[in-house]
């Protein structure tokens, strides 16, 4: 489980959301690691073109999440929908 | 066999009692004037710029601790209040936007950082509006009340024309009533006042005039058939003949809007707010305020064709 941010760089807007991806589809333990920053930011490197193509229904289910059930957006990424994991 | 909600012979004597409820809605609307002037709107951040900041921390903390960590930035003012279920520990933080932060959501977690402890605070979210965008929308905001007020009530006068020019005004002074009162009620309430209240007005003024209209066309159509009568009798009578329609659009309206307010949860809560009283008001004013209007213009002798009568069919 990830925790994202699209921020602007002027720093006038930020939200964050929580991203998680099943180990099935994010390859073995030993292609991204069971924790730690390199399995981070590997994931983070197929996620983010991905997220680009999707920012602004990312950005803008991540905002009413935050604002109408005052929690982070879960974005789920598994065998049924694999997202930019996809081969 | 029908639904029959009022029945079809009702005579009720809704324009009698017309002095009563104008002098009532004039207190009414007179004390929204003084609320608004003295008081004031609760404007959301979209009308008066500044940044809101949406923090979560693993333990509960108060606002005043909150303002302690964060004084260091020289955010100025600082408003903190609590946010979500307790269990969460949410909390929202107003400040007037800061220029040239770079990096705010970052800075903010490093400043709270020192007081609370290393990844004790997270900034789920930040939303800043300049100063002079606030300012912009809200001046639009306004001057599209003003002029869907204006347009409305140049169309109804166009529409019905052939009966009285009165039906214009009637529209009109309805309108300005049925914000006034809905303004008076959020300045009461204290619901913030943002871009979607804004929107639920101007829908309020289309739903108000939608049911003048209604109850407008009945007179019409009653008046051309009944040319010698009153024209306040033709006015009742057209009101008791749309009153069944009329709490039954306005019914289940309501009924939804009651449903909205109390489940929609508090982000909907100040537009579903503003839409009840205003259907509630809009309602109210068709029968109350548009008819009397009409009838003080006929009743003057206003078009000129003397008292009371209609002499000119549509």
């Amino acid at each position: 489980m990830l925790t994202l941010a699209f921020e602007r760089a002027d720093g006038l807007e930020r939200v964050g959301f929580l991203c998680g991806v099943a180990r099935a589809i994010a390859g073995t333990a030993g292609d991204f690691g069971d924790a730690g920053d390199s399995g981070g930011e590997a994931l983070l490197a197929r996620l983010a073109p991905w997220l680009e193509r999707e920012f602004e229904q990312t950005r803008e289910a991540a905002l009413k999440s935050l604002r109408a059930e005052r929690r982070p957006l879960v974005m789920r990424f598994d065998r049924e929908h694999p997202g930019p994991f996809a081969e | 066999m029908s639904l029959q909600i009022i029945r079809p012979d009702v005579d009720l004597d809704f324009v009698g009692k017309r002095y009563f409820f104008v002098a009532l809605s004039t207190v009414i609307n007179l004390a929204s004037i003084v609320l608004l002037i003295t008081v004031g709107l609760n404007y959301g951040v979209d009308f008066v710029g500044g940044s809101v900041v949406q923090l979560q921390f693993k333990s509960a903390t108060d606002g005043g601790h909150i303002r302690s960590a964060l004084e260091p930035m020289g955010l100025g003012e600082v408003t903190v209040q609590d946010f979500g279920a307790a269990d969460r520990h949410q909390y929202l933080v107003r400040f007037e936007t800061v220029k040239n932060v770079g990096s705010l959501g970052k800075k903010l977690e490093e400043q709270l950082d020192k007081s609370y402890g290393p990844g004790a605070a997270q900034v789920l979210r930040v939303e800043s509006v300049g100063a002079k965008v606030g300012r912009d929308l809200r001046r639009n905001g306004f001057m599209a009340v003003i002029f869907a007020t204006i347009f409305m009530g140049i169309f109804i006068a166009w529409q019905f024309r052939g009966v009285s020019w009165s039906f214009g005004a009637g529209a009109v002074i309805a309108l300005v009533h049925d914000v006034l009162v809905v303004v008076g009620a959020l300045v009461i309430s204290r619901l913030e006042f943002d871009l979607t209240t804004l929107a639920a007005l101007l829908t309020v003024i289309g739903y108000s005039v939608h049911d003048t209209i209604i109850v407008s066309d009945r007179i019409r159509e009653d008046a051309t058939k009944r040319r010698r009568e009153p024209i306040a009798a033709i006015m009742n009578r057209a009101i008791n003949e749309t009153l069944s329609r009329t709490i039954l659009t306005s019914g289940t309206a309501i009924a939804v809007l009651i449903a909205l307010l109390t489940l929609g949860g508090p982000i909907l809560r100040p537009s579903a707010f503003t839409l009840l009283v205003g259907f509630i008001t809009g309602t109210y004013s068709s029968i109350y305020i548009a008819g009397p209007v009409v009838l003080f213009w006929e009743g003057k002798g206003g078009s000129g064709r003397g008292r009371g009568a209609v002499t000119r069919a549509a």
